[in-house]
């Protein structure tokens, strides 16, 4: 790694192994990237102009001259330059590479014109002169940037990050085109720049290791979540039908918001309205027979929800409608619509990135979510005059074609069904009261069981099961007003909240969707089919008289006195509520009992699986102690065995370390503490660091060996203080150490043991292997063990080595073991 | 053999003319006193045999055991000195002992020939101490008109060098060529050193005003490098008490023979050390060599001595066969005064620097 050490011959190798790695990665960062793009066509520019600048690079680096004058960087930056003038505006160029000002102009231009291209379209994008620029340049300038980190600064690990600025394209831009190989791609990408220093001197074992410990690792990123159940929490896109902004479709994740058990407060607000209309997000009209999505609107950047929103369609300018104002307060909620009452006309405490939808009046931030704000709306409270609609001539069918689509998958039962409730009603606004009616008449129950879907075949079943939610009812009954002729979309946001104090707070379980009419003179009108959930009284203008008159009398009843809304009809009305809600309450209380037995069926099956899979090195470490330990007589296997039984207490023995020390270690005695103690036993303590610890005792100052001079010690205490007393009395030497574990490591380092000291009375059978290991080793005569001792031996070994291991390195040597993944030194 | 036994009838006449002869060098020639002590080895005869059994290094044992024995008894408290002594008198090393005066390195000298029953010199080194004084001169003989050698206090079992950096480089180089050829050239005539021939010099490691430094190359030739030490407290007042009332020398007796003890030399000299033990040492001493603190690393030589004093420590333990430990146990005392760390030439900086070398080879390759 010290290039100035290197003559110029031997460095070229490796600077043309770095040129070569840095451009293959970033060809596969180039690959990584097409996510984005729908086609090829910007790719040869972009590895072109990687080749031009690693070529040059290599070059420069390569040549002695050229290398002393460090300007690799420099001349990559100018070719650079030209072969983006040349790739990108080529007609400009003179004799056809000298630019001209007006070369430059034209890259900037066509840069522009990329960015605004970033704009007009949605990933993936077909390819644009303008995205073939941007993606030029930038790749132009990180191959210089990553070149220079890999062969000058010798910091492949840094140029992840630039490598990681690419990937943040399409992660942001187009998360769904994501598949696996550009993944891989760009992992390899990082892997190779991680590797290229090791090229040149790469022994192909260890390259094969890494190789196939990095393609493992690939390989268990991707396979794992293949294999893993799909999780439901991307909701589909409005995106995927091209809108200038990737927006998420409420109306999906509506189960999972109502079954949210979070109470947390997503919002307040205080209205001038007593009773305010629900909080809309957004309105649902686009049904493919499968599932419900807004219309892709192109929004325009210049509707700006600041400078006022349009008068809502259909409704005339004097009447049907109360100027109302509500003040919002977010706390911790978090997306791109605004919620705000239908139909919202002012705003106040927006920034100008909050634009609108012109048709439906939904307000999206553009690049900014709502998380924190604090604004308040104008609105238009939508209150109706039923002589108006009874009045509202059926619409223009060619202007709501949306809103009115039916798909032909729809099963016929659908229509028939509306027919019959309908067949009654002398006009739009009877057929839509009745429909609401049919719904709420106590044959439908609300609960939260039913299919999550939507499509037309779950909206029949519906009929037919009289089961479901706000997404059944509202999304049956604005099919089956369509059918009859009546524009009809969904509206999706929260129901009004539980009152607190002056305003009203709303949590996710009040999301909600209802079914919005059309009606001419009118504009759009609310309509309440679902019985329970968060959703209240039906809007007094939908139980009104009229269509009631022709009805049951129950009916009559409740539209007896249409403006007071809270009679008869509110008293019958809330005690339903209040069991739909408790009959919810207990089918949610149910469920997750239903649910949990197959949860914990499911997560007893994964614990089961991760438990084998855990095991897998426990059985492996197995297989190999029985492979190891089956011949007694290759007691190198052995010993490797015990090595690894050592490495798996987390105890690794020392490849410095003597068979000796190490069966001192293994028996116990800690080899921290001795090295420590052995030279406090010493008379001159000198400043020898404690990690070289063969050299603690070893110095060429001769200390007394310990055993001597404690022996003499004690020979004074007891009297007989004849000097030498400690070589003399090899008894005494024999019982002390006994008692103290640590004078065998003393003794085993002293440089002339006294006979005494290293007279060996452990029979273990761990000394007796290393006896015979070290006869094998060093000595002349060879000397087998039998089966019965070497089992005795691991036996012995792991018995000690968990005695001194902490209780976590002892579980995972059982299961995890260590010297499976760090094969023992 | 006969070299020690012929050391006999010109040992006195040195004695006699030490004074006239060597002005400056005080010549000391202890008595060999009694007969060679100690058991019959006629059994152990075979160490010309290579393959030696257990009962030869138990009786190496023995004979250790009692010479260190003896020799602790008149020095307190160095048994470490004692054994690195006799491991380099069983395997034929020379010793350098660095220490601070008044330590005991001439006693350690002497007891060792007392102990061993064979001759002891000592000679003081001066910046003007000639070669001639050391390995001994020709003189002419009025009466048989013949020049005669007259041997220097070089020859004798067990030669203390006393601070043998105050000689001159001449003079140093003449005692290292006896050190390390086992025999003197005088006027083109060899004469052969006695055996055994172990050279304790004694070197001052603080006082190094107006001395010639041992040069590396020079210091390669010892075995080991000891230092002494100062006694622990207790076995200074033991010592104050025993060495006034009576001369510690006066209690050691000889409990072996010289014959005994280059027995003993040829016995550990065939210690086995297997091909693994080898590499072994050579990886310790390619590790001197490359590691970036040392500026001059172990020479081959080194690696013999280590070997050898490994060998010799095997036999100490009791074992056929020597191991890394007696490598480990051994290899700062052997190697440390052969490296030149870059930080200085510190003697315990380079026991340290070998402890991290040791601490950093593997033992084995299997391992």
């Amino acid at each position: 790694m010290s290039p100035d050490a290197q003559t110029g011959a031997v460095n070229q190798a490796p600077v043309w192994l770095e040129a070569c790695a840095v451009f293959v990665a970033m060809i596969l960062a180039a690959v990584g990237l097409s996510a984005v793009f729908s086609d090829f066509a910007w790719l040869p520019s972009v590895v072109i102009s990687i080749l031009v600048i690693v070529i040059v690079g290599a070059v420069f680096r390569s040549i002695p001259t050229l290398r002393a004058s460090g300007a690799a960087v420099i001349a990559q930056c100018i070719v650079g330059l030209v072969s983006i003038l040349v790739l990108c505006a080529p007609e400009t160029l003179m004799l056809g590479f000298i630019p001209s000002g007006s070369s430059f102009t034209a890259v900037i231009d066509l840069l522009s014109a990329g960015v605004s291209d970033l704009y007009t379209t949605t990933p993936p994008a077909p390819n644009t002169p303008g995205f073939t620029t941007v993606l030029t340049i930038a790749f132009t300038l990180i191959t210089i940037l990553i070149d220079g980190l890999v062969s000058d600064l010798k910091a492949p690990k840094v140029s992840g990050v630039l490598l990681l600025v690419l990937w943040m394209i399409p992660v942001f831009f187009a998360p769904t085109e994501v598949r696996w190989w550009h993944v891989t791609a760009i992992l390899a990408a990082f892997l190779l720049l991680m590797l290229s220093p090791y090229f040149p001197s790469t022994r192909w074992r260890g390259g094969l290791t890494a190789l196939t410990a990095g393609a493992v690792a690939v390989a268990i990123g991707i396979g794992v979540p293949v294999l893993l159940p799909q999780v439901q929490t991307l909701p589909n896109r409005a995106a995927s039908d091209k809108g200038d902004l990737t927006v998420t479709n409420p109306f999906l994740d509506l189960r999972a918001d109502l079954g949210n058990r979070d109470d947390s407060v997503l919002f307040n607000y205080t209205s001038t309205e007593s009773k305010p209309p629900p909080i809309r997000l957004t309105s649902i009209n686009s049904f493919d027979g499968q599932s419900w999505s807004p219309t892709p609107f192109a929004l325009d950047q210049f509707a700006i929800a600041d400078e006022g929103l349009p008068w809502p369609a259909g409704l005339s300018r004097d009447k049907n409608f109360t100027e109302e104002r509500i003040d919002v307060t977010v706390n911790d909620y978090d997306q791109q619509y605004l919620p705000t009452p239908y139909a919202p006309q002012q705003p106040t405490g927006l920034d100008r990135r909050w634009i609108y939808d012109e048709k439906s009046l939904t307000i999206v931030g553009n690049g900014e979510k709502f998380g924190g704000q604090k604004y308040s709306m104008d609105y238009l409270s939508s209150d109706p005059d039923v002589t108006d609609m009874q009045k509202a001539s059926p619409v223009n069918t060619r202007d709501f074609e949306t809103e009115l689509e039916v798909p032909d998958s729809m099963p016929k039962s659908v229509s028939k069904t509306a027919e019959d409730i309908t067949a009654d009603a002398k006009n739009q606004w009877e057929a839509a009261v009745l429909l609401q009616a049919y719904f709420r008449s106590g044959d439908f129950e609300y609960s939260l069981d039913a299919p999550e879907k939507a499509s037309g075949d779950a909206i029949s079943d519906f009929l037919v099961d009289k089961k479901g939610y706000c997404v059944q009812f509202s999304s049956a009954m604005t099919i089956m007003a369509r059918t009859m002729g009546i524009p009809a979309r969904i509206g999706v946001g929260f129901s009004s909240g539980t009152e607190k104090g002056d305003g009203f707070d709303v949590t996710m379980k009040d999301s909600h969707a209802w079914p919005e009419l059309y009606f001419e003179g009118v504009g759009w009108v609310r309509f309440e089919p679902t019985p329970g959930g968060p959703a209240g009284d039906p809007p007094k203008w939908t139980v009104a008289s009229g269509a009631s008159q022709d009805n049951s009398d129950e009916n009559s009843d409740e539209s007896a006195s249409p403006t007071e809304e809270p009679t008869d009809g509110a008293k019958e009305a809330e005690p339903t509520d209040s069991e739909s809600t408790s009959s919810e309450e207990t089918t949610a209380a149910a469920e997750p009992a239903g649910q949990n037995l197959g949860t914990y069926a499911w997560a007893g099956l994964i614990v089961l699986v991760i438990l084998l899979l855990a095991a897998i090195p426990a059985i492996l470490r197995l297989v190999l102690r029985r492979r190891r330990t089956n011949d007694p007589d290759d007691l190198e296997r052995v010993w490797t065995e015990v090595r690894a039984l050592a490495t798996d207490y987390g105890q690794s023995l020392d490849p410095s370390r003597t068979l000796r020390h190490n069966e001192l270690v293994l028996a116990g005695s800690a080899a921290g503490a001795t090295a420590e103690s052995a030279p406090a036993g010493t008379a001159r303590v000198d400043s020898a660091p404690a990690d070289s610890a063969p050299a603690d005792t070893g110095h060429a100052d001769s200390t007394p060996a310990d055993t001597s001079t404690t022996g003499n010690a004690e020979a004074s205490t007891d009297g007989t203080a004849t000097p030498g007393s400690a070589a003399s009395d090899p008894g005494r030497g024999h019982t002390q150490r006994a008692t103290e574990p640590d004078d065998k490591f003393s003794a085993l380092r002293s440089p002339a043991p006294s006979a005494s000291a290293i007279r060996r009375d452990d029979d273990t059978a761990l000394s007796a292997f290393v006896d015979a290991l070290e006869a094998q080793r060093y000595g002349t005569k060879q000397q087998g063990l039998t089966e019965a001792e070497v089992d005795a031996v691991v036996d012995e070994v792991t018995a000690d080595l968990s005695e001194t291991a902490t209780p976590g390195s002892r579980i995972t040597a059982k299961i995890w073991p260590a010297s499976i993944f760090n094969p023992p030194r | 053999m006969d070299k020690s036994s012929t050391a006999a009838p010109w040992r006195r006449n040195t004695g006699d003319c030490a004074a006239g002869i060597l002005n400056n060098t005080r010549v000391d020639a202890v008595d060999r006193i009694g007969d060679n002590g100690g058991m019959s080895i006629s059994q152990e005869g075979t160490q010309t045999n290579s393959v030696i059994g257990a009962e030869h290094i138990e009786w190496v044992q023995q004979l250790t055991s009692r010479a260190r024995t003896a020799m602790n008894a008149v020095l307190e408290g160095k048994d470490e000195a004692v054994g690195l002594s006799l491991i380099a008198l069983l395997s034929g090393g020379h010793v350098l002992l660095e220490d601070v005066p008044g330590v005991g390195k001439t006693l350690l000298a002497r007891a060792m020939g007392k102990v061993v029953d064979g001759t002891v010199r000592r000679i003081q080194f001066t910046p003007d101490l000639l070669p001639t004084d050391v390995v001994g001169v020709n003189l002419f003989n009025q009466e048989t008109r013949h020049f005669e050698f007259r041997q220097g206090p070089v020859f004798a079992n067990i030669v203390i060098a006393d601070e043998i950096n105050r000689a001159s480089p001449k003079t140093q180089s003449a005692m290292l060529e006896c050190m390390a050829e086992g025999q003197a050239t005088i006027d083109g005539e060899t004469y052969a050193m006695p055996t055994p021939f172990i050279v304790v010099a004694t070197q001052n490691p603080v006082d190094m005003e107006g001395t010639y430094a041992l040069p590396e190359a020079q210091r390669d030739r010892f075995m080991t490098r000891i230092s002494l030490g100062y006694p622990k407290t207790a076995d200074e007042i033991d010592l104050l008490d025993n060495q006034i009332e009576h001369d510690p020398l006066s209690s050691a007796t000889p409990v072996t023979s010289l014959e005994q003890i280059n027995q003993a030399r040829g016995i550990v000299r065939h210690v086995s050390a297997s091909r693994q033990l080898r590499e072994y040492i050579v990886a310790i001493l390619d590790a001197s060599r490359n590691d970036q603190a040392i500026l001059l690393g172990c020479s081959p030589r080194g690696g013999v001595h280590l070997l050898r004093a490994a060998k010799a420590r095997a036999a100490l333990s009791g074992r056929t066969y020597a191991t890394p430990d007696d490598i480990q146990a051994l290899a700062p005392y052997i190697l440390a005064h052969r490296i030149i760390p870059r930080d200085g030439d510190d003697s315990e900086l380079a026991a340290d620097l070998i402890g991290r070398i040791l601490s950093r080879v593997p033992v084995s390759s299997n391992q």
